[in-house]
């Protein structure tokens, strides 16, 4: 079971995405593909043993992922 | 012209799909700043799942919102209201800490500059003549018994 959704690097940063694959390692793995204009395409494929909570581990991997991006830009702004 | 026609700041989308019902609310970066814009979508990410994403084609900053549990679309239109005025307050902020930037940082500096002052060069801290243990009061050597002048 997999997600993808079109991310624009000024939002969401690379740095900010190592932080998210490492911490929801254990309930998915990620794919991302760099697209033209400074975008990428991030799929997020859910573990099947947590296929139950696919919904959650996917808007919590965003939610999260959102999270430590705005921290390190509202920092460094 | 109708309402509905020219120039708009704002737009509002509510929908559903594999994840659930959503609504979106496409913000225009000439009127709120990014760091507005990811100020508030932060605070949001407490109590609903957002997304943010760039449209290329309008220049608008989409921004996404999801029910954490359930899937009312009155909470989530209720959470784009919020998230406008929540909006407006963080860019009116924003503007406020531009304008007052130069007063904070002088009365910043003005605060640790006292801070650092200097005890003026003739004091001397001289604790030759602190009592002694069992020391009595005519012992003094310092005078602290004698009355004021």
């Amino acid at each position: 079971m997999n997600f993808t959704r079109t991310i624009d690097n000024q939002i969401y940063s690379r740095k900010a995405l190592a932080v998210v694959r490492e911490v929801y390692g254990k309930y998915c793995t990620t794919q991302i593909e760099p697209l033209a204009n400074g975008e990428a395409a991030v799929t997020v494929h859910i573990k099947t043993e947590y296929y139950g909570d696919a919904r959650q581990v996917f808007l919590e991997f965003w939610n999260y992922f959102l999270d430590i991006s705005c921290k390190q830009k509202i920092e460094s702004s | 012209m109708t309402p509905n026609e020219g120039a708009s700041t704002s737009a509002f989308v509510s929908g559903a799909d594999d994840l659930g019902v959503f609504t979106r609310v496409s913000v225009d970066p000439s009127f709120f700043s990014d760091v507005a814009i990811l100020k508030t979508a932060y605070w949001f990410t407490d109590k609903y799942y957002v997304f943010l994403a760039k449209n290329r084609a309008s220049g608008f900053v989409d921004v996404e919102f999801r029910l954490k549990e359930g899937d009312s679309l009155d909470y989530l239109t209720a959470a784009c209201g919020e998230f406008w005025n929540s909006l407006l307050d963080q860019e009116v902020r924003q503007k406020i800490l531009l304008e007052t930037a130069s007063v904070r940082d002088t009365l910043l500096k003005k605060a640790f500059f006292e801070g650092k002052a200097r005890l003026p060069s003739g004091t001397v801290s001289d604790e030759s003549h602190l009592p002694e243990a069992g020391e009595l009061f005519r012992d003094d050597r310092v005078g602290s018994t004698r009355p004021d002048v």
